[in-house]
C-alpha cells in the first residue's frame, strides 16, 4: 500500500510546522462575474506556494471541515483563488465584503511540476475553478505551457479572468475537452483540472498515450496526509490525494 | 509550579492530552510539533492484520459542530506496521498507544502479542467499536467485546485499553465485561453512528451511507458515557474522548472523570490544538491556584472544585 512509503517523508522539523499552523487572512479585494469571484487575501505570513497546491480555508463560523482552494497565485503575503459562488464556504468568500477575515494553512499537496514529466511541453486543460491551478502554472512555467485551453459556461464568468481567453460554452464555442483533443498532437502533454466529464472525454479521445494527467477531486479532511478521508484508488494503490496528489497520471486513474 | 502531568496505566504522561486513534494518522506529520513541546500521549491509526484500504469516497461529510467520516480503517496491515511505521513512530517522544482492531478473538490475540512485543508500544488499545466495517462492532455486546479483550490481554502484558462505543443501551454493562475479561483502562468514545443526505440526489451523502459522527456535537454524548462509567468504576483509568476541541470541554471531560483526553477530529482542523491545549490548561490551572491536574480529574463526582479531597 502506498501510504507506508509515504510515510517515511513526514514533515521534518527543517521543513518547520508554520504550513501546519492556521494563519488570519484579510480579504482584500474582490472580482466577481457571472457565477465565479477571485478572491485576494492578505496573509500574516508568506505561502511559499506553487501551482497544483492548494491551501485550507474557513472561517469563524465553519464550516467544521475546512474546504481545499488552489492557489491561482501567490506573492509574498498575498495570495489569490478563484471560487464558484456555490457552497457553504465558496459562496462566503464570493460574496463577503473587503475586510472579511477568514483563515488558511498551508500550502499541501504536490506542485504539478513535480508530478509531470519535465521533458515535455503541455496543453493545460481547465474547466470551471479548474482554471485556477492551471492559470498559475501557465505564468509560472511557460516553458512548460504549449497553450491555455480554458472553457466556462457563459460569457459573464468567462469575464471573470479578463486577461485569458476563455471558451464560452454557450457561445457555441465548445468545450475546453472538445478543443483540447482538437489540438493535441503525439508528444504533446496535457495537464487537466476540471469536471470528471472532461477527463472521461481526454480519455476516450486520446491514444495511450503517457503524459497526460488529470487533477482528482475528493472531500479532504485534515489536508496534511494524516487522516486518509480523501484517499483514492487508483492502479498503483491507494493514494491521499492531498499529499500524493492531487495531480494523476492518467492512466493510473481508476474510473 | 503547576503540574499538569499524569500518572495512570502504569505510565507518566507529560500531560492529559492524547492524540485518539485516526484523525491523526500515525502522528508522523505532526513531528514538528513533537519535537517542540510534550504532549500526553499519542494513539496510532487502528492497525488490523491484513492491509485495508478503507471505503470507498465521499468518506467526509460536514454535521452541524462535527463532521461524518467512513474511512473504514483504512491501514498498512500489521507486518508494514511494524516494519516501516513503528520505527518512525519511536522517534516521538510522547506515550505511544498501538490501537489494533481483530475480527474475531484469535486474531486478537495474534494481534496483541506481536504489538506487544515490539519495541516502542507503550500501550495498546483495542478498538471494539469501528462503526465504519462490516457487522456489528465488538463493543455492542458484552460477550463478545469480553471474548475479544481476554485473547488480547492473555497474550501480552502491555497495559490495554479498550475502546467503547457510544452506541449501546448500557455502556457500564460492556465497561464492566471488558475489565473483568482483563482491561487495564478504557477509551470513550468512538465516534457515534450517523448518516445524512445528499439533498441534490436525495441519496446518503457517504458512499458507504453511514459513517461516525465526531467533533463538538457529540460532547454530551462523550460526556454523559465518561461520568457514568467513572461512576461505576473510581479507579480505573479513562481515555475521555468525544467533541474535545477547545479548552473548555477539554476541562469538562476531566471534571467528569478522564484521566486523559483524546482529541479527534479537532486535530483534523487544527494540527497544533492538542499542543495550544496542553499549554492553556496549564494556564487555567495556574489562574485558579490548582497545583495538581489531579485535582480536578473527576471532581465533578466529588462535589465539585475545591470541594472534598483530592484523589
Ligand atoms: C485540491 C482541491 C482544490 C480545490 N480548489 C478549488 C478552487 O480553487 N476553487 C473552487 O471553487 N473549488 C475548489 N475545490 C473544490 C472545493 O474545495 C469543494 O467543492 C468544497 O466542498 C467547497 O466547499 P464549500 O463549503 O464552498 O461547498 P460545500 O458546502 O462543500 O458544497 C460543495 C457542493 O456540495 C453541495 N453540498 C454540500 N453539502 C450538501 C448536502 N448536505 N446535500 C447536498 N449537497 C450538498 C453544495 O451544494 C455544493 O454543490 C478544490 C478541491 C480540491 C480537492
Ligand atoms: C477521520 C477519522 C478517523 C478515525 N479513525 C479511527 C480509528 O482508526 N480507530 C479508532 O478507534 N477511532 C477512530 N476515529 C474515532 C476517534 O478516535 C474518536 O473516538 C472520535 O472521532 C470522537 O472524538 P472527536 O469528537 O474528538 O473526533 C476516527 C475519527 C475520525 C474523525
Amino acid at each position: 500500500m502506498r501510504n507506508t512509503k509515504h510515510v517515511a517523508q513526514a514533515a521534518t522539523p527543517e521543513q518547520g510546522s508554520l504550513f501546519l499552523c492556521w494563519q488570519s487572512a484579510r480579504l482584500v479585494a474582490r472580482h466577481r462575474s457571472g457565477s465565479y469571484a477571485v478572491v485576494e487575501l492578505a496573509t500574516e505570513r508568506e505561502i511559499p506556494g506553487e501551482p497544483g497546491q492548494f491551501l485550507m480555508a474557513r472561517t469563524e463560523c465553519g464550516p467544521p471541515l475546512p474546504r481545499p482552494l488552489s492557489l491561482l497565485w501567490t506573492d509574498g503575503n498575498r495570495c489569490a483563488f478563484l471560487v464558484k459562488d456555490e457552497g457553504l464556504l465558496r459562496a462566503r468568500l464570493a460574496e463577503a465584503p473587503r475586510g472579511t477575515l477568514c483563515e488558511v494553512r498551508g500550502p499541501y499537496g504536490l506542485a504539478y511540476r513535480k508530478t509531470i514529466d519535465p521533458g515535455r511541453r503541455y496543453l493545460l486543460v481547465g474547466g470551471g475553478s479548474g482554471i485556477a491551478p492551471l492559470d498559475f502554472f501557465a505564468r509560472r512555467h511557460p516553458e512548460l505551457v504549449e497553450a491555455t485551453v480554458f472553457g466556462l459556461r457563459c460569457a459573464a464568468d468567462a469575464a471573470v479572468l479578463p486577461e485569458r481567453t476563455v471558451l464560452v460554452e454557450e457561445l457555441g464555442q465548445g468545450t475546453a475537452g472538445a478543443r483540447a483533443l482538437d489540438m493535441w498532437r503525439p508528444g504533446l502533454g496535457i495537464i487537466a483540472c476540471g469536471p470528471e466529464a472532461m477527463y472521461r472525454q481526454l480519455a476516450a479521445g486520446l491514444p495511450g498515450d503517457r503524459g497526460v494527467y488529470v487533477a482528482l477531486e475528493e472531500r479532504m479532511g485534515c489536508g496534511y496526509g494524516a487522516c486518509q478521508g480523501c484517499v483514492v484508488g487508483t492502479r498503483d494503490g491507494p493514494v491521499r490525494l492531498c499529499k500524493d496528489g492531487p495531480l494523476m497520471p492518467l492512466e493510473s486513474v481508476q474510473w | 509550579m503547576v503540574s499538569v502531568g499524569v500518572n495512570c496505566l502504569g505510565r507518566s504522561f507529560a500531560n492529559p492530552v492524547v492524540l485518539a486513534s485516526g484523525p491523526a494518522g500515525f502522528g508522523l506529520e505532526l513531528k514538528p510539533f513533537f519535537l517542540r513541546r510534550p504532549l500526553g500521549a499519542l494513539t496510532t491509526k487502528t492497525i488490523t492484520r491484513e492491509p485495508r484500504s478503507g471505503n470507498p469516497p465521499p468518506r467526509l461529510v460536514d454535521a452541524p459542530a462535527g463532521a461524518l467520516n467512513s474511512i473504514g480503517l483504512a491501514n498498512p496491515g500489521l507486518e508494514a506496521f511494524l516494519a516501516d511505521v513503528l520505527p518512525e513512530i519511536r522517534e516521538l517522544s510522547t506515550v505511544r498507544i498501538v490501537s489494533f482492531a481483530a475480527s474475531d478473538p484469535s486474531e486478537a490475540e495474534v494481534m496483541a502479542g506481536r504489538l506487544g512485543e515490539a519495541s516502542g508500544v507503550d500501550l495498546l488499545e483495542v478498538n471494539l467499536s469501528c462503526p465504519n466495517v462490516e457487522g456489528r462492532p465488538p463493543a455492542c455486546e458484552r460477550g463478545t467485546a469480553w471474548e475479544m479483550v481476554r485473547a488480547a490481554s492473555d497474550a501480552t502484558s502491555v497495559p490495554l485499553l479498550a475502546k467503547l462505543a457510544p452506541d449501546v443501551s448500557d455502556v457500564v454493562e460492556i465497561a464492566e465485561g471488558v475489565l473483568e475479561a482483563g482491561a487495564s483502562g478504557l477509551t470513550l468514545i468512538n465516534a457515534v453512528r450517523g448518516l445524512r443526505i445528499n439533498r441534490d440526489t436525495g441519496r446518503p451523502a457517504l458512499a458507504r451511507r453511514w459513517g461516525g459522527l465526531s467533533g463538538a456535537a457529540i460532547l454530551p454524548v462523550a460526556l454523559a458515557k465518561v461520568f457514568q462509567v467513572r461512576e461505576a468504576f473510581p479507579e480505573v483509568p479513562i481515555v475521555g474522548t468525544g467533541g474535545v476541541t477547545e479548552l473548555g470541554s477539554l476541562l469538562e471531560m476531566l471534571m467528569a472523570g478522564a484521566d486523559l483526553v483524546g482529541l479527534g477530529l479537532g486535530v483534523m482542523a487544527d494540527p497544533e490544538v492538542p499542543w495550544k491545549l496542553a499549554q492553556e490548561l496549564e494556564a487555567w490551572l495556574s489562574r485558579r491556584d490548582i497545583d495538581d491536574c489531579s485535582e480536578i480529574i473527576g471532581c465533578a463526582h466529588r462535589g465539585g472544585l475545591g470541594v472534598g479531597e483530592t484523589r
